[in-house]
């Protein structure tokens, strides 16, 4: 009984993965599969409409609300909640919620750029140290371990004092101070990556390291990239708020959370908790929403081992 | 009585959204003494059925109905508390890849007479020389000294050895191998497969073998087992196995496997398509679907489970044999449910 | 960009130039890192091995873990570099050579990979993976490499709308098979196919050899196909070399080696191997291979294999024994062979001498 090919071809379009034959690690899930385990993650999902909801609040909140975020009013400073402002004012007369609101575009969006910088550098370090190893990997992850001994603060307060803060000078440096530890996680699944026989298989076919780098090696460790860049973004609005805290952040008019915080605090014994708190649990509610989505995501991509015997 | 008798054993895994069933009534026994291949490809559900009986189930998986007796005494529905008394005392396993099931943090000495440790059977020092004395009866020269060193310091084979001697530490009654040397080299499968046939004499175990090579199994077993796709194919001592099979699936897995007398010149036979996927709709025989003498019969009626004595299996078109009649075939107790 | 390549092979029966030359080649590994000074222990994976392989022909080499074959398969495809010999293809340094020379070694040199689950990228869809080596030798546009696809995918016997899946989706033996049609998506003349079946299921390995030997047949392709399963090998080689711990010990047509076995290692592979016939199982009479595997780090003096053969002497472990001839094509490094040699004694050079896959028609 010989097997002939139009009889395995008509056998061989039911696919049985997943029942028969062994399923190895790396197999990437269904789309479908990756919402669906990400969906059944309570806690992830929670995460996830915490951030839309700050999203929303942040950049559709002042179409609604109005408020002037330009002009002071130090005749309205430090008005407790009440009618006209339900969270009150700051010091120089901003509405705290309307200021809420709109420093939250500039720390989300700080943080985001930051994290994309950050992950972007620490992707093509990683993969590229990774791949080539030796000598190339040795040097590359030696000014890696320089950069990171360098003690970021100081540098943001050095830099604050040559340059005046930017967005884009935030994100940059952010960013710059950020992508190391992306950069160390790829490397290191490079490196188990780049001795897989698909990996072999291009080199065979006559392709170079570009082909294999891009093509083979990023796609493949995008799952642990986009886990590490939620979890970069929440590191970056923490930061953001510590060096806006310190004063070196975006000067006023434009508000962040941070420098609402710094500020806030100069009022400690007074009582005006308006000012204090907003900005706090925004940064809380945000920071928290990302972790979460974090680890929901990393639970969905499957860096969980196995599941059967 | 058997030393391990299993009788229309059912298991089912359990997911969130789906239920599959990858062992679907299976009954056999295993007398004193005797060891028995369990056969088949990947997903036929041998070794659930093997792991089974040290109540090691898959995540979700769940003993729907059946029974598992060792020695008289019934396995399924133990406790954990119970079951760890059976585990390592009555039964003992030997796993595929001794490479991860040695701890790598622990000499192997140990290691070996952990089990010793765990049932009372030993103090300390007792129990080490015995790992001692069963590191030198699996065959590593000088027992002493390999008794301090690590897993990852030893081959592939000596690995093995020291799993076979843990199995063996409490000299059980049965012993369950899930492809013990299929991660192995031919000469060193050789030797391990020497080693299990005397130790089986000396300790008068039985033993499941549980492997997909149909050429280990013929030189180290009593009587065979064929799975297919859940189910048990055919049954029967090895010999006849070989010789005398009837079942459609049995002939087809002989004659695809090349023997040193398979030249270029001959065409190899082979079986078309895939085994089936379990959580899908199923013929009534689940062969069917890949054997060349299936009728309409085999896509309807599950095939009865038939035979002499020593040699039983399930086919409506047999091989061998007094051609195309199999007793009832009609009047089979229902379709698969 | 060039057209895709679809002409038959050259056609080299009856002799001529082997299209494969494998000379001296060594292959050692440094054992831990870069070593600033010196060199440190070094793993030697191949010793000096030669070999060549004709037109149309299908060469086995088989040996246990450790012995080599797998380096030896990818240094022929020129996928590393030897640390000494060569590889020539059609006459020419398969590493060196013109940037355009190496692009055509590239091109009709492949490897199969043994592992479906590991060889195929698990992002890509099927039609991309077949469809690279086209697009890394610049070979086509875009429709052209659709309908070549879609050709190869036909050829394997899967069907055209598997192009649009992902590997998760089909078995091992279905990736084999993508494995194979990517393989041929170069017309390559040669296919090194490394353990292409041992990760399959039994029932599923016949179909992909048999695939396989069709495909040969269509295509008048070459294969050196590595094993450490000799019953496979015996189905599919015309002539089989044995490797042992970086050497070949023994080398042969297919038929030969089994019958008229030489060398002691060579005799325990196929002693060792489990036949389906309980009878014979029981009653067979080997002289078993005892103890373990040495280390490729630091091999045994003299003949590799000593440290287990049952016929091993002291001469064993001073000379090391040369390959010598024991019939036609028919060669092996043993002191104390399982039969006589034949033929004027040792060779005069101090390398192995070539053995070589013979231009005959395959049987």
């Amino acid at each position: 009984m010989t097997a002939d090919l139009g009889q395995v071809a008509a056998a061989s379009p039911e696919p049985t993965a997943g029942t028969s034959g062994p399923e190895q690690d790396g197999v990437p899930k269904r789309p479908s599969m990756l919402l669906r385990t990400f969906v059944e993650n309570k806690l992830a999902v929670l995460g996830a409409v915490m951030f839309l909801a700050m999203v929303l609040f942040c950049f559709l909140g002042p179409l609604v609300y109005h408020t002037d975020q330009v002009h002071t009013s130090l005749a309205n400073q430090n008005l407790p909640p009440g009618t006209g402002h339900p969270l009150g004012t700051d010091q120089v007369g901003y509405d705290v919620l309307g200021r809420l609101m709109v420093g939250g575009q500039t720390s989300l969006e700080i943080a985001f750029g930051a994290a994309v910088v950050a992950v972007v550098l620490g992707v093509f370090w990683g993969t590229v140290a990774g791949y080539f190893g030796g000598l190339v990997d040795s040097l590359m992850m030696r000014i890696v371990d320089s950069v990171m001994s360098i003690p970021g603060l100081f540098l943001l307060m050095f830099l604050a004092t040559v340059f005046r803060p930017s967005v884009l000078m935030l994100v940059l440096v952010l960013g710059l101070l950020a992508w190391l530890a992306p950069a160390r996680l790829v490397r290191g699944e490079t490196l188990s990556l780049r001795h897989r026989e698909y990996i072999a298989a291009v080199r065979v076919m006559g392709g170079r390291a570009p082909r294999i780098i891009f093509r083979h090696l990023v796609p493949n460790v995008i799952g642990t990239i986009v886990v590490n860049a939620t979890f970069q973004v929440a590191d970056a609005i923490l930061a953001l708020a510590a060096i806006s805290f310190l004063g070196l952040g975006i000067p006023p008019p434009a508000a962040n959370w941070g420098g609402m915080l710094s500020d806030g605090l100069n009022y400690t014994y007074s009582g005006f908790w308006w000012l204090i708190y907003p900005p706090g649990v925004a940064i809380i509610v945000t920071v928290l929403s990302f972790n979460l989505i974090g680890d929901g995501l990393r639970d969905a991509v499957g860096l969980r081992a196995h599941r059967h015997l | 009585m058997s030393v391990l008798e299993i009788s229309d054993l059912v298991i089912d895994i359990r997911s969130r959204n789906a239920s599959v069933r990858p062992v679907d009534g299976i009954s056999l026994s295993i007398e004193a003494g005797r060891t028995l291949g369990l056969v088949g490809e990947s997903g036929c559900g041998k070794s659930t059925t093997g792991l089974a009986v040290l109540g090691l189930l898959p995540l979700g998986g769940q003993i729907v109905r059946g029974s598992i007796r060792i020695d008289g005494q019934e396995i399924v529905g133990m406790k954990e508390a119970e079951l760890r008394l059976v585990r390592g005392r009555s039964v003992g396993v030997v796993f595929q890849e001794p490479m991860t099931a040695l701890n790598p943090t622990k000499r192997i000495g140990v290691q070996v007479a952990e089990p010793l440790l765990i049932h009372g059977l030993a103090g300390r020092a007792d129990a080490m020389r015995q790992a001692i004395d069963m590191l030198g009866e699996v065959g590593l020269p000088r027992p002493q000294q390999q008794a301090e060193r690590y897993p990852h310091e030893l081959s592939g084979g000596m690995r093995q050895r020291v799993m076979i001697a843990t199995a063996l530490s409490c000299r059980p009654k049965l012993l369950i191998a899930d492809e013990p040397t299929t991660a192995l080299d031919v000469t060193t499968q050789d030797q391990i497969m020497r080693l299990f046939r005397r130790l089986q004499d000396e300790l008068n175990m039985s033993m499941m073998l549980i492997t997909h090579d149909m050429g280990v199994v013929a030189g180290n077993t009593d009587d065979v087992a064929v799975m297919y796709a859940g189910r048990l194919a055919e049954l029967a001592e090895t010999e006849r196995l070989y010789g005398a099979h009837r079942h459609r699936y049995t002939e087809a897995l002989l004659s695809s496997i090349p023997t040193l007398d398979t030249s270029r010149g001959q065409r190899l036979a082979s079986i078309a398509g895939l085994p089936p996927n379990l959580g899908g709709a199923l013929a009534a025989c689940r062969f069917a679907p890949r054997c060349a003498h299936a009728s309409q019969t085999c896509w309807d009626v599950e095939p009865d489970w038939t035979g002499t004595d020593r040699h039983h299996f399930a086919c409506h078109w047999p091989s061998g044999g007094a051609g195309a009649t199999v007793t009832g075939a009609v009047t089979s107790q229902g379709a698969a449910s | 960009m060039t057209a895709i390549d679809t002409s038959p092979s050259l056609d080299a029966t009856g002799g001529g130039t082997p299209l494969v030359q494998v000379e001296n080649v060594v292959k050692e590994y440094p054992v831990s890192g870069a070593r600033l000074l010196g060199r440190g222990p070094v793993v030697h994976a191949v010793s000096d091995v030669s070999l060549s392989l004709s037109a149309g022909r299908t060469v086995g080499l088989v040996g246990e873990s450790g012995c080599g074959k797998s380096t030896l398969g990818r240094l022929v495809v020129g996928l590393e570099q030897p640390t000494s010999g060569v590889v020539r293809f059609d006459g020419t340094d398969v590493r060196a050579g013109s940037r355009e020379q190496r692009r055509r070694a590239r091109r009709e040199l492949q490897l199969m990979f043994q592992d479906p689950y590991a060889s195929l990228d698990p992002r890509m869809k099927i039609g991309s993976i077949v469809g690279e080596p086209l697009v890394v030798q610049k070979q086509g546009n875009s429709a052209e490499r659709r309908s070549r696809v879609e050709s190869l995918l036909g050829e394997v016997g899967l069907p055209a709308s598997a192009m649009r899946r992902y590997p998760y989706e089909f078995s091992g033996g279905q990736r084999q098979r993508i494995g194979l049609a990517r393989v041929l998506a170069l017309n390559p003349q040669v296919i090194v196919a490394d353990e292409p079946v041992s990760a399959l299921d039994v029932s599923v390995r016949s179909q992909i050899l048999n695939l396989m030997l069709d495909l040969q047949a269509a295509h008048r392709l070459t294969y050196l196909i590595i094993s450490h399963d000799l019953t496979t090998l015996r189905y599919m080689a015309d002539e089989v070399g044995v490797m042992y711990l970086g050497k070949m010990v023994e080398w042969g047509p297919s038929d030969v080696l089994f019958r008229e076995t030489v060398h002691p290692y060579t005799r325990a592979l196929i002693d060792t191997i489990p036949t389906p016939d309980p009878v014979f199982e029981r009653t067979k009479q080997t002289a078993p291979v005892t103890g373990e595997l040495p280390s490729a780090i630091d091999p045994p003096s003299g003949c590799r294999f000593r440290t287990r053969c049952p016929r091993a002497e002291q001469v064993c472990s001073e000379v090391e024994p040369p390959l010598r001839a024991f019939g036609a094509g028919h060669l092996a490094a043993c002191h104390f062979p399982l039969r006589e040699p034949v033929g004027l004694g040792l060779p005069t050079f101090e390398s192995s001498p070539v053995v070589e896959s013979s231009g005959e028609a395959p049987a």
